[in-house]
């Protein structure tokens, strides 16, 4: 991802457990890709899945700096659905089953 | 072009008249591939018959249109021969809805944005839309342009790329600019 050279970067405090998404059988992966703007992949979470600034935020970072983040879960048609919007606003978005 | 505002539920910009031309035509650039990409569709008597539109199996073989259909999973990282079938059946029943939304926000662009130039006012849906066509031609732009993250501002003057990048960093900071009056933030 990207961002202005003269935006400020957002502090981010830590948050606590994850997001209630490791019993699942199918996860979305959203991947870091050069071009998604940071402040525009955390509105699309937001926005998209109801996460608060600080989850986006947090998810937003971990596709930055690991390459990947895991941004829902459930049965296949949910992730199914879930990857199609994430297409539609230009993520970079896939699915898998858990292994 | 000044940074976007949010009134209410409103966002307010204003173009001039290069901008607006600019902006314009790569809005109907993109228009015109997906739609060249939505006519290749297979249109067999099934879907006729029942209304259930099917696209293409396999991704398209242009690097820009591939970045903006996106597989459901990974084939570039030696994938199972389920994750191939699995990923040609997603995108032949998910592609037509997506050509349909992505062309759907460029008619926005197009519908909204004054050709000479002016004020624009957009309600935050169609703001939203104009989110979603301004990254497709990032995306497009960037594919194009073999944008990395780590992309100096400035490009040597005798790379090829060197015009074209002016116009991607505008349209980073028009999107950027827009997603902040959206979220609310200040400026």
């Amino acid at each position: 991802m990207t961002t202005p050279v003269e935006q400020e970067q957002t502090r981010v405090e830590p948050t606590s457990g994850a997001l209630g998404v490791d019993d699942k059988p199918w996860q979305t992966i959203v991947w870091n890709d050069p071009v998604n703007l940071m402040s525009y992949v955390t509105y699309v979470f937001q926005k998209l899945f109801g996460y608060s600034r600080d989850q986006a935020t947090k998810l937003m970072l971990d596709v930055h700096h690991k390459g990947k983040a895991i941004v829902s879960s459930g049965s296949k048609e949910k992730v199914e659905g879930d990857v199609a919007r994430l297409h539609a606003a230009g993520l970079w978005a896939t699915m898998q089953h858990e292994s | 072009m000044n940074p976007w505002k949010r009134k209410g539920n409103t966002v307010v910009g204003d173009i001039d008249r290069h901008e607006a031309a600019v902006l314009r035509g790569l809005v109907s650039q993109i228009d015109d591939i997906l739609r060249a990409r939505a006519a290749e569709a297979p249109n067999d008597e099934l879907a006729q018959l029942t209304g259930i539109r099917t696209g293409p199996s396999s991704a398209p073989d242009d690097p820009i249109l591939s970045r903006l259909l996106p597989d459901f999973h990974r084939l570039d990282e030696s994938p199972t021969d389920a994750e191939v079938n699995s990923a040609g059946a997603l995108r032949s029943l998910h592609e037509p809805a997506l050509l349909d939304l992505k062309t759907g926000v460029a008619g926005v662009v197009l519908r909204t944005c004054p050709e000479n130039g002016g004020r624009i006012r957009l309600s935050l849906e169609h703001a939203d839309a104009w989110l979603s066509a301004i990254n497709d031609v990032r995306l497009a732009l960037g594919t194009a342009l073999d944008v990395t993250e780590d992309m100096p501002e400035e490009l040597p003057a005798d790379d090829p790329r060197a015009p074209h990048l002016g116009v991607y960093q505008w349209l980073t900071w028009m999107q950027e600019s827009l997603v902040h009056a959206l979220a609310g933030d200040k400026p």
